[in-house]
């Protein structure tokens, strides 16, 4: 049952968006290209981006 | 009044606990020395609870729980993974969501937590806090280290997103520069042919490494043709083409073997010239991404020294290549480079941020009391489970243990030493260790194959006075924690025969006057030891030097092949009755194995251990 479930949930759901990912942008970065300097990326926008110091995220207490 | 912070990792592999008292270390243990589990992945209960005994505290005396990694993040990342590679990945969706999801499940990670320290009966839990994977393996890295400021790098498998990430350590800050994310990894690159050259992954990475100086790296321009492709900065992205992670539990598929001419090795299957040439081309790229990561981290930061962490920190070999490449004037590892340092670095990273000080480096140096971190055992408790089980032995004079041992070594015996507290991190470092004499050329197959029960071709490791370690290794810096590796001095080198040996019977010829610890490229992997770092095993190297002139020993973790470091006095006689150990040594008392009653087991143990 679960894995009728599980089959339901990933051919119905996971492939369609997979397909759809990969047709419109290369989601796990997956191209390499030869004219690329680098494929550092740089953290922007993080909380622990260049500059800011990074926080603790309090997730219970 | 003091702050302690207890840091957690768990649910993958060699969980940990650790404590840090206002910033500084002061207990951490890998459940796995407790459980007697190799790698454990538990909650490590036991670890916990050593560490808040250590200090004689209960957890209401803790003001934050640290856990080592963000498993919201590290969801997303699992997902993207298996949506991205959809439809392909069915089977390997079908076993990883249901481990996710519901109660008890790796996405309610901090409640399991909770759930797991609440059942400790050590009082309420206080708040416990995630950080990110990464940031705990580079706090685990800068905070604890010697230095002011310092370049940061820590490279591993995965985490979350990152895989590699660059770091500017100033006082108690670290600021992230930039990083690489999965798939992308060179610690699953390297996971990668560790696989295929039939070892388990996770946990026989350095067995490839000790593989390496055996074969040519014929494959290595394969490698940067077809596997990755690595950036002058020491950025880079793997071909997903060849590796099957993305879509499986495997890690590599038939392109894989294609182009490296057949399948995989089989687990325990003969070794052949093409592992030896996959173990030394996959070396040889890693130790080029990292020189080139380490040019890339000197540039960003202008730092003088450098700091790593992260799994790939323990390939010694590419470490010793950093330094001495002279890139760095410095460079120091965390010596629980691994996922268990995780435990530490997410303990201080929090430290620092309620605003604990380094005050360590104003001494110069580092915070980690030499990595004896663990479970010590007093004479008393020595005397009481010798005395209760009727185990033949004698006590000496603290004063005498060093000359009298050292007179054992001298003489060919091999000796289980045991004493003070345990190391944290994968070394044994002189305190649950097997030593022998490293000029004997027997020694190395007598260690192998008569007490570790492990395979022949792997080389051991010396520790040496740090006083003289340049009489001996060409090494320009300290190595505490065993992870650098350096040649052995040209004065103490002997010409090399041609025996016409090939593959592992390399090994056989002596290279040095040291050659149980000398690799077949004239390497080794070296610990240097200090009396400020641990004075008994510098008493003994002493003692030693004094007897035979040689402040060198043969020092290898106190266990069989399989199994966890010994952690208590029942593990080290255990492990003594079990193997060809001559003498064991625990505290101020010696045992002999010609005097020790005969040893019987029900089965047989070697059948319990799986092997790793």
């Amino acid at each position: 049952m679960a894995t009728l479930l599980l089959g339901v949930v990933y051919f119905l759901l996971a492939t369609p968006i997979g397909w759809l990912s990969r047709l419109l942008h290369d989601p796990l970065s997956r191209r390499r290209s030869r004219r690329t300097v680098s494929y550092w990326i740089v953290p922007a926008g993080r909380a622990d981006a260049p500059g800011e110091r990074s926080r603790a995220t309090r997730i219970t207490s | 009044m003091s702050e302690l912070i207890l840091g957690v990792s768990a649910f993958y592999h060699d969980s940990a606990a650790a404590i840090v008292r206002d910033g500084v270390p002061v207990a951490a243990a890998q459940e796995e020395r407790f459980s007697r589990v190799r790698h454990d992945s538990s909650f490590p209960a036991r670890a916990v609870g050593y560490c808040l005994d250590e200090l004689g505290v209960s957890l209401p005396d803790v003001s934050a729980i640290a856990y080592y990694e963000d498993p919201r993040l590290k969801f997303r990342r699992v997902l993207a993974t298996l949506i991205g590679a959809a439809p392909t990945g069915f089977a390997s969706f079908r076993e990883t969501i249901p481990g996710w999801l519901g109660t008890g499940g790796k996405l309610d990670a901090l409640g399991n937590v909770r759930r797991e320290l609440a059942s400790l009966g050590r009082g309420p839990v206080p708040g416990i806090v995630a950080r990110r994977h990464h940031e705990s393996h580079a706090a685990s890295a800068f905070f604890p280290s010697p230095y002011d400021s310092a370049a940061v790098l820590c490279v591993d498998g995965v985490g979350e997103w990152a895989t590699t990430t660059l770091w500017h350590g100033r006082g108690t800050e670290l600021t992230s520069l930039a990083e690489i994310r999965f798939p992308h990894s060179l610690g699953l690159l390297y996971s990668a042919f560790t696989y295929f050259c039939g070892f388990k992954v996770d946990s026989g990475e350095y067995k490839l490494m000790g593989l390496a100086p055996y074969g040519e790296p014929r494959f290595a321009e394969l490698i940067l043709e077809r596997l990755i492709d690595v950036k002058p900065d020491g950025s880079f992205r793997l071909n997903m083409g060849y590796f099957a992670y993305l879509r499986g539990q495997v890690m590599t598929g038939r392109a894989f073997e294609k182009l490296f001419g057949g399948p995989r090795r089989t687990a325990e299957g003969p070794l052949t010239q093409r592992e030896f040439d996959l173990a030394a081309s996959v070396q040889k790229v890693t130790e080029e991404v990292m020189l080139r990561l380490a040019r890339t981290a000197r540039d960003r930061t202008g730092e003088s020294v450098l700091c790593l962490a992260g799994g790939v920190a323990l390939n010694c070999v590419a470490n010793g290549k950093i330094v001495e490449s002279g890139i760095f004037d410095e460079v120091w590892v965390q010596p629980a480079a691994g996922d268990a340092g995780g435990a530490l670095g997410a303990a201080l990273a929090v430290a620092m941020t309620n605003g604990a000080r380094r005050e360590h480096t104003g001494r110069g140096r580092d915070a980690m009391s030499g990595a004896l971190l663990g479970p010590s055992f007093t004479s008393a408790q020595i005397a009481a489970y010798l005395d209760g089980r009727q185990i033949p032995h004698q006590r000496l004079e603290p004063g005498d243990l060093p000359g009298a041992v050292a007179a054992e070594l001298a003489s060919g015996r091999i000796v289980g030493w045991f004493q003070d507290r345990m190391e944290f991190g994968p070394r044994a470092l002189g305190a649950r260790s097997i030593l022998g004499d490293a000029r004997d050329p027997s020694m190395r197959s007598a260690m192998n194959l008569k007490i570790k029960f492990r395979e022949s071709f792997r080389p051991f490791a010396p520790a040496v006075l740090a006083s003289e370690v340049k009489d001996y290794f060409d090494l320009g810096q300290e190595s505490p924690y065993m992870l650098l590796v350096a040649q052995v001095a040209a004065a103490r080198q002997v010409p090399v025969t041609d025996t016409g040996a090939t593959g592992i019977d390399l090994l056989r010829v002596p290279r040095s006057t040291i050659p149980a610890v000398t690799h077949v490229d004239g390497s080794a992997r070296v610990q240097t030891v200090t009396a400020d770092g641990n004075p008994g095993f510098h008493a003994l190297l002493t003692a030693f030097r004094e007897r035979t002139g040689c402040p060198v020993l043969v020092n290898t973790s106190f266990n069989v092949r399989g199994e966890p470091i010994v952690n208590s006095p029942h593990d080290a006689y255990t492990c003594f009755m079990r193997t060809n150990i001559d003498t064991l040594v625990m505290g101020d008392f010696v045992l002999h194995k010609s005097e020790q009653p005969p040893w019987s087991e029900e089965s047989d143990w070697r059948s319990e251990i799986p092997l790793d």
